[in-house]
């Protein structure tokens, strides 16, 4: 039983961070109509920016995350006015194939600067608290406040904020919008901003978790991916519903098969998902077109 | 002056133009109804209107000005507001959030405006924390011409509203374009319930093939034999 809980815990983490990866990439998946493959190496730039923060500049821990959060999210806009608005008319797959480019650049741009190793925020091992039998590692106390606040803040401003109103009108119905006279392309960058931000946050509580190495985030791709379609496409709710159930299944499924096989957990989901339910379990979101 | 004026309007899609030249008017009360066979071109010539579709030749001067291929953000800005046939609701958002995207371009209370929209559209207010996808086809045209009416627009375009819904509903939306149009909104709808629609409007266009097939009062053409056989079924 304490085995179970101490899993359920271990998917409890994992999936706050694939939740706070999967609704950045939700909200440009519906809004952009393109599957953005950079958005898992954005994530590891992200981790590498606070770490930049951390130790280049000494700063403390916390201030270094939201350093990074703002970073990455100039970042994301500037990537988009170079590389993907420019090419918005041409279609979703010249888009994707674009973003993997991306994806290249930023990967390798990690390993140039910070090289292949890997680079932790903490020196030293963490003592973990005992409770009810459980081991808790006060990271993962960290890693899950951090997440529980930005998941109510991503809330209160998808419902009562114009821009999170606008946002989540696009991702519904992009036409409509216009039609309503949404100024769609500055909702557009707010839109990379947000998602970006929370991407690096993601990214950052994944480096806190285990290590920063140049191929973290990629590594996490699939699992995210597989929660943007579980919670239907361009439906940030749908996501954070979809991550937590990657999460906590590719972590129990340890109980059953070997650590090795998680990642095929999420893909078994996803491609279930995809011949099944194309629009996701709640059936709000859109249906996978490319 | 015209509310709207639109001057020989050339648009399509791709290499192919589906409007061959089309003329409208709308002056500053009326209901203006555009009838006509399937493929017409007639949602083509709204969406061109509305700077959807880009036009090739031709001009719509709206209360004035010429705003010819003007993008739909700006017309709305000018109080043209557009009610598109389908997928005309946000579907995850709640029929409140709908009615507030209405009138996105503006920095105020909108409470009283919904007020209105509430008061003309009784069953909505019920089911406004409701997502609208969840609504009938009937509530969720409400919420579609509500949504538009918010910013007290200058002109109202709709495209086929009555589109799927029961005869009840369709009746029952029909009359109320008729009460929105009293209230002072010029109004220029496409009908495929031609009969209903000639029989509220005051004038008519029958557009075939993407041009000008007739036009005149709405109930002159609901007399006319040659419009009975050809467009009214019989
Ligand atoms: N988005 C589009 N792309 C290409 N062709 C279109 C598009 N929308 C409509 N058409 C074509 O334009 C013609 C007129 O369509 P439409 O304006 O919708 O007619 P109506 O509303 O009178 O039924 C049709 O032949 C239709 O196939
Ligand atoms: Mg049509």
């Amino acid at each position: 039983m304490t085995e179970v809980l101490q899993v359920i815990l271990y998917g409890l983490v994992l999936g706050s961070i694939i939740v706070l990866g999967a609704i950045g990439l939700t909200l440009t998946y519906g809004i952009l109509n393109f599957a953005n493959f950079a958005h898992g190496d954005m994530m590891t730039l992200g981790a590498y920016f606070a770490l930049f923060y951390r130790f280049g500049l000494g700063w403390p821990l916390s201030l270094s995350l939201v350093a990074a959060m703002i970073s990455g999210a100039v970042a994301a806009v500037l990537i988009d006015k170079v590389v993907y608005r420019p090419l918005r008319s041409r279609g979703s797959i010249t888009l994707l194939i674009a973003s993997v480019g991306v994806a290249l650049i930023i990967r390798n741009l990690i390993r140039f600067v910070w090289g292949p190793d890997n680079h932790y925020y903490r020196r030293g091992i963490q003592f973990p608290i005992r409770w009810m039998g459980l081991r808790i590692k006060p990271d993962h106390l960290w890693i899950l406040g951090v997440a529980l606040v930005l998941v109510i803040l991503v809330h209160v401003f998808l419902r009562y904020t114009k821009i999170g109103k606008a946002m989540r009108a696009m991702a519904d119905n992009m036409e409509l919008a216009m039609v309503t006279g949404i100024a769609t392309e500055r909702i557009v960058v707010w839109t990379w901003a947000i998602g970006a931000a929370l991407c690096v946050a993601a990214g950052f509580l994944l480096g806190l978790d285990t290590q920063l190495f140049p191929d973290m985030g990629w590594n996490l791709l699939l699992p995210i991916f597989a929660a943007v379609i579980l919670g239907g496409i361009g439906s940030p709710y749908g996501a954070m519903a979809g991550g937590l159930i990657i999460g906590m299944t590719q972590e129990l499924s340890t109980l059953f098969i070997s650590a090795a096989y998680k990642p095929v957990v999420a893909f078994v989901i996803m491609i279930v998902i995809l011949l099944v339910r194309p629009g996701g379990i709640f059936r709000t979101g859109g249906a996978v077109k490319l | 002056m015209s509310t709207l004026l639109v001057r020989d309007l050339v648009a399509g899609y791709g290499g192919l133009d589906i409007l061959h030249g089309v003329s409208i008017d709308v002056g500053p009360d009326e209901i203006v109804t555009i009838i006509g066979p399937n493929g017409a071109g007639k949602s083509t010539l709204l969406k061109s209107i509305f700077g959807l579709v880009p036009p090739r030749a031709g001009s719509v001067t709206f209360m004035g000005k010429d705003v010819t291929g003007e993008r739909p953000n700006r017309l709305v800005h000018q109080g043209m507001c557009f009610v598109p046939q389908n997928r005309n609701v946000f579907p995850r958002l709640t029929v409140e959030e709908n009615l507030q995207l209405g009138a996105y371009i503006l920095n105020a209370d909108l409470r009283e405006r919904i007020a209105r929209v509430y008061d003309l559209f009784p069953p909505l207010k019920e089911k406004r924390r409701q997502p609208a996808g969840t609504l009938s086809g009937g509530q969720q045209q409400m919420v579609a011409i509500g949504r538009a009416l918010m910013l007290d627009p200058k002109l109202l375009l709709l495209d086929e509203p009555t589109a799927g819904l029961s005869p009840a509903f369709a009746r029952l939306i029909l009359e109320k374009v008729v009460e929105i149009n009293a209230a002072g909104v010029p109004i220029l709808m496409i009908e495929q319930n031609a009969k209903a629609a000639l029989a509220m409007s005051h004038r008519a266009y029958i557009l075939t093939m993407g041009r000008n097939r007739m036009e005149g009062p709405a109930a002159e053409l609901l007399e006319n034999p040659e419009v009975g056989r050809l467009f009214l079924g019989g």
